[in-house]
């Protein structure tokens, strides 16, 4: 599933002259690993499943023994662990933007959390932040006060007047402090995370995802601004 | 914190003696699983894999008297 999506939006975007070739180009970039991991983990699995030597089969067996009492080797048993998204990252589409202890770093697969969306009557319903999350085009996702809308990206905060973060675990799984807004793909994959609302990196990190290359150095509101002022193109794009 | 190799034990004679006791009129395939035990609960016990894959290579690069068959048929059957 992660790997139509990952070029589903790629191959739209390029079709719809959105992003050159060179996007869904990345799509290797960013599927071959994932593919060598998914294969590292089922051949892991297997070889847990069926021992090939004599010591692999002693430690399974002891590894299994120990977990019917134990809970530490419970971890240890391999029954197959291809439920997880991989993590891209050493893509190329990770865009520039802040790190910080905790935070979802990019190329990571969005996470989800329950909420409530205060837009519908009767104190909100509960709902699942994924939901409102990628599809057609990028979605800045914004913990805390109300920002500016931006060309071609979808905002979605997280606020009690907007999806209401009742339990606070949608900024705990985000690692999000106040004021923080995270890019995400399409495709629900972390862009870039920014401490803060900053118009010029956030469509700077949408322009270097969408093969503009401009956000490929780091960039402060300003330079972005020369940068949007000499490509009138780029926004163009975005949009 | 790195692999320690000072002598940390009180008892190295009870312990060599306890642990060669503990596999006596055991199967070889038995035997292995004992041993594998034993290292996956040590492992745990130190937490930091580092440590432990430490100790593999320390264990693998001291000499390994010749002759000895490298691994055997092994399995009992079950």
């Amino acid at each position: 599933v992660q790997d139509a999506d990952n070029l589903g939006w790629k191959l739209a975007a390029a079709v719809q002259g959105r992003a050159t070739d060179a996007l869904v180009r990345t799509y290797d970039d960013e599927r071959i690993p994932a593919a060598d991991e998914n294969i590292l983990h089922s051949t892991r699995a297997t070889d847990f499943i069926t021992p090939k030597t004599g010591a692999a089969r002693a430690y399974r067996d002891a590894a299994l023994a120990l977990a019917g009492q134990h809970e530490f080797a419970r971890a240890l048993v391999n029954s197959g662990r291809l439920s997880r998204p991989a993590r891209l990252a050493d893509s190329p589409l990770n865009a520039v933007g802040d790190l910080w202890p905790g935070c979802l770093p990019p190329g990571t697969p969005a996470v989800d959390a329950p909420v409530l969306d205060a837009s519908l009557p009767r104190d909100g319903q509960p709902d699942w932040l994924l939901r409102h999350l990628g599809g057609s085009g990028f979605t800045l996702l914004v913990f805390g006060a109300g920002t500016p809308a931006l060309p071609g990206i979808a905002t979605v905060r997280i606020a009690p007047d907007a999806l209401h973060d009742v339990r606070g675990l949608a900024a705990a799984r985000y690692g999000a402090p106040p004021g923080a807004c995270v890019l995400l793909r399409p495709d629900q994959h972390v862009a870039a995370g920014f401490r803060a609302f900053d118009a010029g990196r956030i469509l700077n990190a949408v322009r270097h995802v969408m093969g503009q290359q401009a956000g490929a150095q780091q960039a402060g509101a300003q330079q972005a601004g020369l940068q949007q002022a000499a490509q009138p193109a780029a926004l163009q794009a975005v949009a | 914190m790195p692999l320690d190799l000072a002598p940390r034990l009180s008892d190295p004679d009870a312990l060599f003696a306890a642990l060669v006791a503990a596999h006596e009129g055991l199967s070889p395939g038995a035997s292995r699983r004992l041993d594998a035990k034993l290292v996956l609960l040590l492992a745990n016990h130190i937490g930091d894999t580092g440590v432990v894959l430490d100790a593999l290579r320390v264990a693998q690069e001291t000499g390994e008297p010749a002759d000895e068959p490298t691994d055997e048929p092994a399995e009992e059957p079950a």
